[in-house]
């Protein structure tokens, strides 16, 4: 068998912000387009300006906007747009220099202290902490007392005091970015540190030098005004930003006009270069950067939807018609189609799918968690009688957490790393059951000692990264326990663990919920834990339910060839030095409505 | 083990360095492979599997033994001898996120290291990167797209499409299946059994599932705590384990037909006794 290969099911990860993206770039162009002129402006100031800098008029004094002076005059007269605009020379160079010092320094230190680790960091790192112990204001006071007036000088001096911070960022982005696998697959090919850190770790961190840069510009520019207004900076009758400020404010009594044009191109500009450090970083990491599933702030369902009436068969959950979509646009993109399955008390349901058949999807909404940019088109979620997509999100919580419970493939999302375990405990039972003080510990001790920890008493006073995978998964599931849930969802639960530590963590489940009487259902892809612990089986393909039954009949006679395929795929049956066989291609879905009602009289009658 | 072998490991040791102490990730580890030959290294976390890999790519520094590559000791190379054994040795990592850089294009992903290194020339370079891209399935358009356009299984090609770019004699995978869907996890390991058929390339495949070992190695070390405890035909080792640790391995992987899961969870609940006792490991 030579010719594999229908390629992989695109993950369906929508990336969905155009109304955020949108607003955002409104924002630039107004902020580029100031920038621009305030720029040019200044640059070609001895061009453009109407007047210069030092051309007094002793018949306009402290005049309003006019014709003639734009933005009025000062105490000799002056025209205060032409020396905004060659005061912004020295000021525009002078933070232009600031941040090339900052950005530059700073980024290759913590470039470089980042990823060579070691000596090297340890050597920059205790420098950058003595720099950033220093006032800085103070050192800029003395620089400036013995220069007088050289403001290139101390912008230089405050690129240098600041560029620890920058240093500092930068280097621990840098040593998350070291421990990435393309970096390895790097340094096997033998290629040298200088151009891992230029070619890999430098794109990675981008994002963080540009914001850090603008926002520092913004600094400088205000910092650059305060030393000139001080009277440290650029001295008069020179025209600057800053010493111009410092007229006004002199003068305020005479004319308050003056303030507004000198204090107001010093504000905006800041504020426009931080907005502009915002969207170059977007546009810099864009490629790379999704949007992550958000608590909804709204109601789940949109549309007409939500007349159906619950279905009353004795199930805990019925989950009808569900239909769950992203927006695209102004579109919306299905990812799931009419999706009905029933969860009975105590039952256990596998939701099998492979990536983007929308297994995830159907759980995230039962849980009241679709995203910002999922919607429920259609369809309802019947839990103990009550529609949960209908309820506000406050009602929800009445549920989600206490009734229906959620344990992650990654124990460590569940956990904060900053508190002991049994603190994190002691929370949510707190939250849930209103326990504080010593009951609420003892149950803590009780939910490990549930969840089959060893010395639960001592377990209680570690902290997450204390915990082995298996173990930090057995709290998660304490955790999963503390409301009582009458529904656990587990996605993945075991997935990132050994065989022989989820042998023991399924193993677990299903004690639990014979002891309790809880439901679950299981997301997975792996046909053995489906085989170990559940009673009925949903097959899940490009959002739609291909197949449900029983676990038993849909290994021994699965209906749908998709089914049919997948367990196929299964390495377990594979012949070996043989190749596995394959998916190829597309599955119909139809005709699995039918499938799926032969079928579901059967499930019925087994519980 | 033979003259003729390809890799040659022999009594490897390694030991890290931990803030307080040290810690034994691999403890007296000898094993060969010959040109054209897979092995499988199977373990749990822990096991050390990883860091043989790690020690054969320069990733990690053995503190005792030799590794030879074609008869030539590359236990410790410099950047440069380094650079020279990289058209000979390749790796293809477990997490196809994090082993794509995604703020590179595929074109670079795929090039870059060659044109750095000087082993190809650029136009050479990108043709073969075209090349490859058809070959494991993705087609020549995927070269100017980024990581993040692109599922697990789509990833793992493309680090299989760069660990292919020099045409190399062995690749070390590290759990190259083990973050796949089922399906596509099938779809990757018939692309690395075609690749070896063609080109006769060798693998180490590092995993913790023998039974996707099973699919691609003919031969297999078990592995416990830093030290090997079980070696053979992978058909021996699956069928009729020897040692009580891959007993237990084999155990706990749980069996697709419910009617024999509920047997092996009886007889895996027995074995642990109550399935408490590794909680606290």
């Amino acid at each position: 068998m030579t010719a594999i290969i229908a390629p992989d099911a695109t993950a369906t990860a929508v990336a969905v912000k155009p109304g955020r993206r949108k607003r955002a770039s409104v924002f630039t162009v107004i902020a580029g387009v100031w920038l621009a002129v305030v720029v040019i402006a200044c640059a070609f100031a001895s061009l453009i300006a109407p007047y210069g800098p030092l051309d007094q008029d002793l018949t306009q004094v402290f005049a309003g906007p006019s014709s003639a002076h734009w933005l009025g005059t000062d105490s000799l007269g002056r025209d205060l747009l032409s020396r905004l605009m060659h005061g912004g020379q020295s000021t525009l160079a002078a933070v232009a220099l600031a941040i090339g010092v900052y950005v530059i320094l700073g980024s290759t230190l913590g470039l470089v202290s980042g990823y060579l680790s070691g000596t090297t960091d340890r050597i920059i790192s205790g420098a950058n902490a003595i720099v950033m112990a220093t006032p800085h204001i103070i050192i800029l006071f003395v620089v400036l007392s013995i220069y007088r007036g050289n403001v290139f000088l101390a912008m230089l001096v405050l690129g240098l005091l600041s560029c620890p911070v920058m240093a500092i960022m930068v280097r621990s982005a840098a040593m998350a970015a070291r421990n990435e696998l393309f970096v390895d697959a790097a340094r096997v090919s033998g290629l040298s540190p200088f151009y891992i850190i230029t070619r890999h770790i430098l794109p990675r961190t981008m994002g963080l030098i540009v914001v850090q840069g603008a926002v520092f510009g913004a600094t400088a520019i205000v910092v650059e005004s305060a030393l000139s207004f001080l009277g440290f900076g650029t001295q008069p009758p020179a025209p600057s930003w800053g010493n111009m400020v410092a007229e006004a404010a002199a003068n305020i009594s005479l004319n308050s006009w003056m303030l507004y044009p000198t204090g107001g191109v010093i504000a905006l500009s800041a504020l426009a270069l931080g907005l502009i450090g915002d969207s170059v970083r977007n546009s810099v990491t864009g490629g790379w950067t999704e949007p992550k599933l958000t608590l909804r702030s709204r109601k789940l369902r949109t549309g007409s939807a939500g007349s159906t009436p619950a279905p009353t068969d004795g199930s805990l959950l019925s989950v009808t018609g569900l239909n769950v979509g992203y927006r695209v646009g102004g579109d919306i993109k299905p990812v799931v189609k009419d999706v009905t399955f029933h969860v009975g008390r105590g039952e256990t349901i596998g939701l099998v799918g492979e990536s983007g058949s929308g297994k995830s999807t159907v759980a995230f909404g039962v849980l009241g968690v679709v995203g910002d940019s999922a919607v429920v088109t259609a369809g309802s979620v019947v839990f103990d009688g009550q529609d949960l997509l209908g309820l506000a999100p406050r009602q929800l919580d009445a549920y989600r957490g206490k009734r229906i419970a959620y344990v992650a493939q990654e124990p460590m999302v569940a956990l904060d790393p900053n508190f002991q375990i049994g603190k994190q405990l002691v929370e949510i039972i707190t939250a849930n059951t209103g326990l504080k003080g010593e009951p609420a510990k003892a149950k803590a001790v009780e939910l490990l000692r549930l969840v089959e920890i060893r010395n639960p008493e001592e377990a209680v006073k570690r902290f997450p990264h204390q915990l082995s995978g298996g173990m930090a998964q057995r709290v998660s599931i304490a955790i999963a326990l503390a409301g009582e849930p009458e529904l656990l969802v587990a996605d993945e639960p075991t997935t990132a663990l050994d065989v022989t530590v989820q042998a023991g963590i399924l193993g677990l489940l299903m004690k639990l919920r014979d002891q309790t009487g809880m439901s679950v259902i299981i997301i997975t892809h792996d046909w053995g834990v489906v085989a170990d612990v559940c009673d009925r089986v949903v097959v899940m393909y490009k959002g739609q339910i291909v197949e449900q039954n029983t676990a038993e009949n849909i290994y021994r006679r699965p209906q749908h060839p998709y089914t049919q395929a997948l367990l196929r795929s299964n390495p377990h049956g594979a012949k070996a030095g043989e190749d596995l066989p394959v998916l190829t291609g597309e599955f119909s879905v139809e005709g699995i409505a039918e499938a799926a009602e032969e079928t579901s009289p059967d499930a019925l009658a087994e519980r | 083990m033979s003259d003729k072998a390809l890799l040659r490991v022999e009594n490897l040791d390694v030991t890290y360095k931990l803030t307080r102490g040290t810690y034994k990730a691999v403890e007296n580890i000898s094993f060969s492979v010959d040109p054209g030959e897979a092995l499988g290294i199977v373990g749990e976390s822990g096991s050390g599997k990883s860091t043989i890999g790690r020690a054969i790519l320069g990733l990690a520094e053995p503190t005792a033994g030799r590794i030879l590559f074609d008869g030539k000791d590359i236990t410790r190379l410099n950047r440069k001898e380094r650079q020279h054994l990289s058209s000979d040795v390749q790796v293809v990592f477990q997490d196809p996120r994090s082993s794509l850089n995604e703020a590179k294009k595929i074109r670079d992903i795929l090039t870059e290291p060659l044109i750095a290194n000087r082993q190809m020339s650029k136009k050479a370079s990108l043709d073969r990167a075209e090349e490859l891209l058809e070959h494991v399935g993705l087609g020549a358009q995927a070269m100017d797209k980024l990581p993040g356009s692109f599922s697990g299984g789509q990833r793992q090609r493309i680090a299989i499409a760069r660990a292919l770019m020099p045409s190399p004699r062995l690749i070390i995978c590290d759990e190259p299946v083990s973050a796949l869907d089922l399906s596509v996890q099938a779809q990757i390991m018939n692309l690395f059994r075609r690749e070896q058929r063609e080109t006769g390339v060798s693998y180490v495949f590092i995993a913790h599932d023998l039974a996707v070992v099973r699919v691609l190695c003919p031969r297999v070390l078990v592995m416990s705590a830093g030290r090997a405890v079980e070696s053979g035909t992978t058909d021996e080792v699956y069928n009729s384990p020897k040692e009580d640790y891959t007993k237990r391995l084999l155990a706990a992987e749980p069996h697709p037909d419910p009617a024999i899961q509920r047997e092996r969870r009886k007889a895996w609940n027995t074995l642990t006794q109550s399935g408490a006792i590794m909680a606290g490991a």
